[in-house]
């Protein structure tokens, strides 16, 4: 068993009152041990797995590293879209027990590269 | 039009000595444009009124505040709870080819967030989809504890 000392933060950078600032600072997962990470290059038009899913849910964060064409790549889970992603972009997300996550690469002739890290929750929640 | 810069943070502590894991940080600056929605949503006990509440809006146009846009949106949702046993499942609206539920487009569970849990992410896009349907983003809670969800959204 182990701890995640997660921080996000959004601050937009613009002027007038609706300035958006989020702030989750240093909140405490508790995870199982232990981590699966990986990275991947997938190739145009293909869909790859990345992570086959573990026993119970887990924290899920990927970052999509390349896209020479930045035309972007779709986040499957279990087969259906759940997030899209650009070059540059990250997105971070609770993956329910044993669901596979994928990526479809939708540009026509350039790969994109992701990075990607699980940590397996210590309780697994409904779906 | 603005700039967002998003930073993440997970560093593991107590972890497995042969797998520790840490990410510090990821950070990416994205540009997004107006209108962007903050808030915190009442969401209720599950089979009440008020059990689930819309952030992206399939049904409505991509000119709409809450309607979903050809271009994406960057969506952040967070259970507001702080303890207890309240389940946020956070839905997407996808078409039929892409789920198995049914014939027709539906609202369809990706993940669940429990007290305090939060997310970030893009949700699919219209262009994604096609042009037979809207895409969408909505948290139900289902469970009997009455709960917030404190979102932002923005547009890509």
């Amino acid at each position: 068993m182990a701890n995640l000392n997660i921080s996000f933060s959004a601050q937009e950078t613009t002027l007038g009152p609706d300035s958006v600032q989020i702030s989750e600072l240093n909140k405490n997962f508790t995870v199982e041990t232990p981590t699966v990470t990986g990275g991947a290059t997938v190739a145009h038009t293909v869909t790859k797995t990345i992570f086959t899913g573990a026993a119970k849910d887990s924290y899920f964060w990927l970052k999509m590293t390349g896209d020479a064409a930045d035309t972007g790549c779709v986040v499957d889970v279990a087969g259906q879209p759940a997030a899209t992603l650009r070059s540059g972009d990250f997105c971070f997300f609770r993956v329910p027990a044993a669901l596979a996550v994928t990526v479809e690469n939708k540009d026509g002739s350039s790969s994109s590269t992701v990075e990607w890290a699980a940590w397996e929750c210590e309780t697994q929640v409904a779906r | 039009m603005a700039s967002i810069k998003t930073t993440l943070s997970i560093i593991g502590t107590s972890a497995s000595s042969t797998n520790p894991i840490s990410i510090t940080p990821t950070a990416a600056t994205i540009t997004v444009t107006d209108p962007d929605q903050t808030g915190t949503l009442d969401v209720s006990a599950t089979g009440v009124s008020g059990d689930e509440q819309i952030i992206i809006d399939p049904t409505a146009s991509s000119s709409t505040a809450m309607g979903a846009t050809t271009a994406g949106s960057w969506v952040y949702l967070r259970n507001g709870a702080t303890s207890g046993s309240s389940l946020l499942k956070v839905q997407a609206y996808l078409k039929a080819a892409e789920q198995a539920g049914g014939a027709a487009a539906m609202w369809v569970t990706i993940c669940s967030l429990k007290p305090g849990e939060f997310m970030w992410y893009s949700p699919v896009n219209v262009t994604d989809g096609g042009t037979d349907i809207k895409r969408g983003c909505k948290v139900v809670n289902s469970t009997a504890t009455a709960t917030t969800c404190e979102f932002a959204r923005f547009n890509r």
